[in-house]
């Protein structure tokens, strides 16, 4: 054990995550050539990734402490996008056990029918709840702590998704799949909540047009003019006093251009470190599509980029781009500066959508809560995770004092529960843990006892199980 | 050389695995393109490409400026109905092309 971790110490996350991912390739029947090539290129990328995040912070993180120390407008913290997270997570001890673990984990989840959902097939996103536990080895010193946190995240995630996935195949229209991004589907059971509160005001009945927003709001979600706008409004707050001289206005202008060439330039970079991942979903969503696997009740995992451009959700997450702007200023004690996600914000309505089944107004509304109180949660683990971020080497000395984050992996509160359970005091950490697992356990129960019911509430309709049941008897009916 | 965009909520995951099948389609075609990942959200914005291709089934109704194309790729990502994709993909890239010489 002590010669494996000082190996592992010694290559570091760039030679150790190809590996692991290279030897779960070819476990999971990955052609030997394009597992190597796969496996290769997420090495690259993720190098390749730290020279940008080094750009990033490097320009940025100077410009935002002097904001703080100058201004007063405390947000030191660098909201560095949703890739970034998951390069930094995945660069980690827990997050590179999860790959193989976790993907174990899911078989025999859905192989026992504890789950309707296949999760394996978007491994890929599998960093949003293993950022949490990740924290949690930070927080605890312990590795088994953490896997048992991604675990427990892991279980609540499947849950939330066999409870949403009718819903969402009613209203996106894809047959047979749901998002088990964490970010576009923890909000499923508040949104219900929400649902029930604006019909009880009879305030249900109001929408918006969505196209109409979808095209006024379009501006907020171009990510290099957002990265370029939030370059230069940091700079400038943080320059203030110094207006007068020309350097301030070279830093500035400077920190402008930085900000938009990462934006700029974070697709390309990212897309080569998920071509490790992407052999495994192919091999596996293959071999699931080929119809070898028939159960009544099946959805499988896909990526939430399939949902993304729907209308209705467009709409509410270009909508909720300046409101969450407003909000990172004004909401008491956050100290997280939203930057690279906020194009990204239509991943976290997602979920809001379908069980609001396209209205908008009630989607906003939803979100708006959801999302700007999230900022709470998020602050409350910054300095944590910027410390997980340090431990792989993600983050350059000349960043100074300034945070790193993202809204899309922090803003989850039932990552944050499960975390405060585990990271409590040790005194009563048993206890804590014991209620979390508990809680799961009970609500576990309720659901299968009242799918239905509870699938209903999020927004599935009733022609959608008469559909579905008519369906499976043609298909018993050919069978025999 | 053929320009050909491919994008997704975030530009990344799915554009990606798109990506990868699209080069080898157009490998086998043996047609030239260049191709680069974008978002959704930049759809109405891009100028410079000759087809776009969404990963999803939505988007496809984005007013662009210079009313460029916009395709569904979703078979590539799920591989139900990829065989036809390949052939679509193939024509209409070759119909672009004939629209340009003329």
């Amino acid at each position: 054990m002590e010669v494996l971790k000082m190996v592992i110490d010694l290559f570091g996350p760039t030679v150790f995550v190809p590996v692991v991912v290279f030897i779960l390739s070819l476990a999971m029947r990955v052609e030997a050539s394009k597992a190597f090539r796969g496996a290769l290129y997420m090495g690259i990328g993720l190098t390749a990734f730290n020279i940008i995040l080094g750009g990033l912070m490097g320009s940025l993180g100077p410009i935002v402490t002097e904001m703080v120390e100058n201004t007063g407008v405390n947000l030191p913290v660098i909201d560095i996008g949703w890739p970034a997270a998951s390069v930094i997570c995945y660069a980690n001890q827990v997050g590179m056990f999860f790959i193989p673990f976790g993907l174990v984990f899911d078989l025999i989840l859905f192989a026992t029918k504890w789950t309707d959902t296949f999760h394996p097939t978007d491994i890929w996103n599998y960093y949003f709840f293993v950022f949490w536990a990740a924290i949690v080895q930070f927080a605890t010193g312990s590795f088994f702590l953490a896997v048992l946190a991604g675990m427990l995240l892991n279980l609540i995630l499947l849950l939330l998704a066999d409870w949403i996935a009718p819903s969402m195949e009613c209203y996106y229209g894809y047959q047979g799949v749901v998002s088990t991004c964490f970010c576009s589907i923890n909000s499923v059971p508040f949104a219900i909540l929400v649902k029930w509160i604006l019909k009880k005001l009879k305030l249900d009945k109001i929408n918006l047009k969505p196209s109409e927003l979808r095209d006024k709001f379009g501006f907020w979600g171009e990510p290099v003019t957002m990265g370029l706008l939030i370059g230069l409004a940091v700079s400038l707050i943080a320059k203030w006093n110094m207006l007068g001289q020309l350097e301030s206005w070279a830093t500035i202008l400077i920190t402008a251009i930085t900000t938009g060439a990462v934006m700029a330039i974070y697709p390309s970079v990212s897309g080569l470190f998920v071509k490790g991942l992407i052999p495994i979903t192919n091999t596996l969503n293959a071999r699931m599509r080929s119809g070898e696997t028939s159960r009544k009740n099946m959805y499988i995992a896909i990526d939430p980029a399939v949902f993304f451009g729907e209308e209705a959700n467009m709409a509410t997450g270009l909508v909720l781009i300046p409101v969450m702007l407003a909000f990172a200023i004004f909401t008491p004690g956050n100290i997280v500066l939203p930057l690279a996600d906020l194009p990204a914000l239509p991943f976290m309505t997602i979920g809001i959508v379908a069980v609001m089944q396209g209205n908008v107004f009630g989607a906003v509304i939803a979100g708006i809560f959801w999302l700007g109180f999230g900022f709470m949660v998020n602050s409350d683990v910054a300095q944590i995770f910027t410390e997980a971020s340090r431990a792989v080497g993600a983050i350059p000395e000349s960043a100074g004092s300034a945070g790193v984050t993202s809204m899309l992996v922090g803003h989850n509160f039932f990552g944050w529960l499960v975390y405060k359970a585990f990271a409590a005091h040790e005194s009563i950490r048993m206890f804590t843990i014991g209620i979390a697992f508990a809680s799961y356990l009970v609500v576990y129960f309720f659901f299968r006892k009242n799918r239905k019911a509870w699938q209903l509430a999020a927004g599935a309709t009733e022609e959608y199980f008469a559909e579905k049941e008519a369906l499976w008897k043609e298909m018993e009916g050919t069978k025999n | 050389m053929f320009r050909i965009v491919i994008a997704c909520g975030g530009g990344i995951f799915t554009t990606s695995v798109v990506t990868e099948q699209v080069k080898e389609i157009l490998k086998k075609a043996k047609i030239q393109a260049t191709i680069t990942p974008a978002k959704l959200t930049e759809i109405a914005s891009i100028a410079d490409a000759d087809l776009i291709i969404v990963t999803g089934k939505f988007g496809t109704d984005t007013k662009n400026v210079a009313d460029i194309p916009i395709i569904v790729g979703m078979s590539l990502l799920t591989g139900v109905g990829a065989d036809e994709f390949k052939v679509e993909l193939v024509e209409k890239i070759k119909e672009i092309q004939a629209k340009g010489a003329n």
